[in-house]
């Protein structure tokens, strides 16, 4: 799967769990700039990565995915 | 997501939501490992009974305070694989039995209380597995206790439970015959060579054709919508062995070669019925197509790809979501009979002029008061009934139970028969009293199986006349509000010698003078 591919399923489904715009999610967005992205909404954008891309986040990394490129890069190396 | 002591609270404070927002609904779903607390102690088993013990007494209390709020409790499910291995069973400890024993429990408490209804969840949990349906990860990062496609699911059946509490539930399945109740075209193979039997995909048809002889059998209404010669599409339904739906099972039938969607016009004319109380079930997206375009209050669901899914699909997308039941009444297994019997009226109908034809049916008419063994039934009437409807207020059983406990109203129900059979309960009447000689109508409906025969003046006539007789009545207030599907009932009031008074028709003495000159069945 495409980097732009992955990102663009990524900003479907976070836009979606935290209720902001699309654009809002970009590769560069990071935790600390969305205040929706707060700690119950980083589990559920988590477990529906899980559900979509179909990979297990481990979980003593979860709180340290803080941005869009950091999901992107753990995604790839599990599906590629 | 509350813990123990956060649900408690809600219930025994008085103070909470859930007792000043007096919701419409109130949703209990239990943790059973977190809520039971099950331990080995000195080789016996311990639970905390007396927390579902307190848990149901003061649901109950509740309950019983806020008659008209639906409460739903959700069966528990503990985690079926514990340290004790072989030892449930097996000796004297059994974890499975103290889910058991709880979900018993919380039954009873649902059947004793009209406003109180179990939901099952263990049924979930039996489909669906705790293993796709927890994930333990995030119970122990957030206290998310499930996953996605467990809150999907529990949605979906929490769903289905509200719609069939309130009555929201369709009437009709209007089936295609052809690759639907049986694999294969009769018009191309013949009567051997299409595909129902008891092996294989012959069997898929079987199953399928057998569901839905069950579901007409709690009173869901069938009708064939087939574009085939009649002739050909008979043979199959009379003369094919395997058949488990005969002729007698469907209400109406369309065979032909028009078009899918003039032909559920008719049925729905034919029965009297507004379409949104239809399902179409095609295996062709064609027709499902024309029909959602044309006929959108007609539910069309989807047909599954691959026909193993059939008997599968059925149930879960077309049974749970637009067929559900919580409470059967007498008149549901009787439906087809009723329906038929009003054909057969019909027919016989053409033929004698209408006060004539009246008569004729020697209708008899038997009016209860307060009858608390009809709550399920007036309840459904009022959830139920949109065309000879004055008001429609949608009414639960809670709400009826609590009118009849009233002593400023009175709620009559009305048991209809004639020389065709017996009707059950077609009407409901609910009287507000005022003062001691004023009224007002609050409820007044009945269903349409019945319209036309002039019963609702006798009803009318009667339940004043009686009420007469207590005490002399000067006012009697009416209502009538306008629905999209009630036009039937605008004039009833104004016929019945009703003045009106914007949108209130108000009655004076002449009522009961216009009234009796009325002809009534």
């Amino acid at each position: 799967m495409a980097d732009i591919e992955i990102i663009e399923k990524i900003q479907e489904i976070a836009s979606y769990i935290f209720e902001v715009a699309p654009e809002t999610i970009q590769l560069t967005s990071k935790q600390e700039d969305i205040p929706e992205w707060d700690s119950l909404g980083h589990l559920r954008l988590i477990m529906s990565l899980e559900e979509i891309f179909l990979v297990k986040f481990p979980m003593d990394i979860i709180p340290t995915y803080k941005s869009v490129e950091a999901l992107v890069t753990e995604i790839k190396k599990q599906i590629n | 997501m509350a813990g123990y002591n956060q649900f408690m609270f809600e219930l025994l404070n008085p103070q909470s939501a859930l007792h000043t927002q007096a919701p419409q609904a109130a949703f209990f779903h239990l943790d059973g490992d977190e809520l039971l607390n099950v331990s080995l102690d000195d080789g016996t088993i311990k639970w905390e009974k007396g927390m579902v013990n307190d848990f149901l007494t003061q649901v109950a209390l509740y309950a019983r305070s806020t008659p008209a709020t639906t409460i739903i409790l959700s069966g528990i499910v503990l985690s079926p694989f514990t340290i004790l291995t072989h030892l449930n069973h097996n000796s004297g400890i059994s974890v499975p039995r103290i889910q058991e024993t709880v979900n018993r429990k919380i039954e009873k408490t649902a059947r004793e209380h009209a406003n109180i209804h179990y939901f099952d969840f263990p049924a979930i949990v039996t489909h669906y597995g705790l293993e796709s349906l927890v994930d333990d990860k995030f119970w122990y990062l957030g206290r998310i206790k499930y996953t996605n496609t467990a809150y999907v699911q529990l949605a979906r059946h929490l769903k289905s439970l509200v719609d069939a509490i309130h009555g929201k539930t369709r009437k009709v399945l209007v089936l295609d015959l052809d690759n639907t109740l049986w694999g294969g075209v009769i018009g191309e193979d013949d009567l051997q060579g299409i595909q129902l039997s008891e092996e294989g995909i012959g069997k898929v048809y079987r199953d399928f054709q057998q569901h839905i002889k069950d579901l007409k059998s709690i009173g869901v209404l069938l009708a064939i919508c087939s574009k085939n010669n009649e002739a050909d599409a008979m043979e199959v339904i009379e003369k094919h062995p395997m058949m488990v739906l005969h002729d007698s099972d469907f209400v109406a039938k369309t065979i032909n070669w028009n078009n899918k969607a003039d032909n559920i016009r008719r049925i729905s004319k034919e029965l009297e019925l507004g379409l949104d109380s239809f399902v179409f079930i095609d295996d062709n997206p064609v027709e499902r197509e024309l029909v959602r375009q044309n006929l959108p209050d007609v539910m069309v669901p989807e047909f599954p790809k691959e026909i193993e899914k059939l008997n599968k699909w059925f149930i879960s997308d077309v049974v749970y979501p637009f067929f559900p039941k919580v409470i059967l009444t007498n008149e549901d297994n009787v439906k087809t009979d009723q329906y038929k019997r009003n054909i057969q009226r019909k027919a016989f109908e053409i033929t004698l002029d209408l006060n004539e034809y009246i008569r004729s049916l020697n209708i008899k008419l038997n009016i209860s008061l307060n009858d608390k063994s009809q709550i399920a039934r007036i309840s459904q009437l009022t959830q139920k009934t949109n065309q000879f409807n004055l008001t429609t207020r949608r009414y639960t059983e809670g709400e009826i139970g609590q009118f009849m406990d009233d002593s400023s109203k009175r709620v009559y129900a009305v048991d209809y028969s004639d020389k065709f059979g017996k009707e059950g309960i077609i009407a409901v009447v609910i009287i507000d009293i005022l003062s001691k000689d004023a009224i007002h109508i609050d409820t007044f409906l009945m269903s349409c199986r019945v319209i036309g025969r002039n019963v609702e003046l006798s009803i009318l006539e009667s339940i004043i006349g009686s009420l007469s007789k207590e005490t002399p009545l000067k006012t009697i207030q009416a209502d009538y509000i306008i629905t999209a599907k009630n036009s039937l009932a605008k004039d009833f009031y104004t016929k019945c010698g009703f003045e009106a008074s914007g949108s209130r028709v108000l009655a004076k003495e002449t009522l009961l003078s216009n009234l009796s000159t009325l002809q009534h069945g």
